[in-house]
């Protein structure tokens, strides 16, 4: 586990249907929902066919650590209340994703909690 | 130059339907008569899977299609049809995989054609005129003309989308539809299909939130025999207006920065 000490793994007994969307999941692991607490926002690309979330985390070694998640196109999150503002660079946020299966940095996003306790889906919850 | 066209027609649509009526609907009044065909089924608003479905498939059965090309899928594939759909590397069912797909959609971004672009997670609606019923879909963005109250026309040429002519039936939209070229997948898991396909599609509001879809593919080239399938759309509230427009360097782009990483090898 790379980053114990910021990620809290969720176990759920989920269906892969609601992220059945657009492409398949099969890169990633849709058993097992990932948190970080605190994440910096780095980079949104609002584009298709999949908008891209990028964030740091700091591990429990201190290091640095870049992540991507692939999120639904601008035309699926609009009209789940985001925007290309939605999250600017710098912003500090909790995040949840489902990781990839190969241990790579990356994954597919859940929901996004602002500061302020507001709750960004980018999928209906499961 | 094709594309062009496309798009810029579906904007035109859009703007007709935009100013038909209220919430950029067209509306038809309920005792409204459309000659000889009797009423005309209000089918008015955006439509869009239910609120957590996924793009999921046609097959009654098995709506997630999870059991595609395995021994438990029924679907009564003639021998090559099973061994091309099992060829395939799609990125959803149970073969699903994120590398090196032949999905022509995601590959290629070659037009998904009918009736698979009801499985992509986006918006439709129709605009319903007396001789053509235009559906204008929001992944594209395209638009689709059904030629109202008239046959096919001789032997027409296969395209990716087929000839389509439709009618009303009571409180039905069916429209029927040939001249299929073979390029397209029928659904995300990568059933294939011949140009004889002969697809029909049954449309009905079964309340006012929810709209159904039946499904009759007769293709015996590809298909032992004719076989059903089904699709319910909810009403949307918003962002139709949204164009997913289809972008090879937008794939290609995201392929780069997304896909490689997540198909290599596991360190």
């Amino acid at each position: 586990m790379r980053v114990t000490s910021f990620l809290a793994v969720v176990l759920l007994l989920s269906t892969t249907s609601a992220v059945m969307e657009h492409h398949g999941t099969a890169g990633y692991d849709m058993t097992n929902m990932v948190t970080f607490g605190k994440a910096t926002i780095t980079e949104i690309e609002w584009t298709n066919p999949h908008c891209q979330i990028r964030f740091d985390v700091m591990n429990d070694k201190g290091d640095l650590e870049h992540w991507t998640l692939e999120a639904p196109p601008p035309s699926m999150l609009a009209p789940r209340e985001w925007s290309r503002k939605s999250l600017q660079a710098g912003d500090m946020v909790k995040i949840e994703f489902h990781a990839a299966k190969n241990g790579s940095p990356f994954g597919i996003i859940q929901r996004v909690t602002l500061p302020n306790g507001k709750i960004l889906r980018a999928y209906p919850d499961r | 130059m094709r594309n062009l066209f496309l798009h810029s027609a579906a904007l035109v649509l859009g703007v007709v339907a935009l100013s038909a009526g209220s919430g950029g609907q067209t509306k038809t009044p309920a005792n409204s008569k459309a000659g000889a065909q009797g009423q005309i089924p209000d089918l008015s608003g955006d439509w869009g899977n239910p609120v957590g479905a996924g793009g999921g498939g046609f097959i009654i059965s098995d709506p997630g299609d999870r059991k595609a090309g395995t021994p438990q899928d029924d679907t009564p594939y003639q021998p090559w049809a099973l061994a091309k759909l099992n060829s395939e590397r799609p990125e959803n069912g149970p073969h699903g995989t994120f590398e090196n797909t032949t999905d022509p959609r995601l590959k290629y971004c070659d037009p998904v054609g009918v009736p698979r672009i009801y499985l992509v997670p986006t918006q439709f609606r129709f605009v319903q005129t007396p001789d053509i019923l235009y559906i204008l879909y929001q992944y594209g963005p395209t638009w689709r003309p059904v030629a109202m109250n008239r046959g096919h026309r001789q032997d027409p040429d296969p395209t990716w989308w087929g000839e389509s002519v439709g009618k009303y039936e009571g409180d039905t939209l069916v429209i029927d539809t040939i001249g299929f070229n073979d390029k397209t997948w029928l659904d995300h898991v990568g059933r294939p299909h011949s140009d004889e396909l002969h697809l029909t599609e049954r449309f009905r509001r079964i309340n006012h939130d929810t709209l159904q879809l039946d499904l009759v593919f007769d293709d015996s080239k590809a298909y032992t025999k004719t076989w059903a399938g089904r699709k319910i759309f909810a009403l949307q509230h918003g962002g139709f207006e949204d164009a997913y427009a289809c972008s090879m360097s937008e794939y290609e782009h995201f392929r780069q920065s997304v896909v490689d990483p997540v198909t290599a090898p596991k360190k």
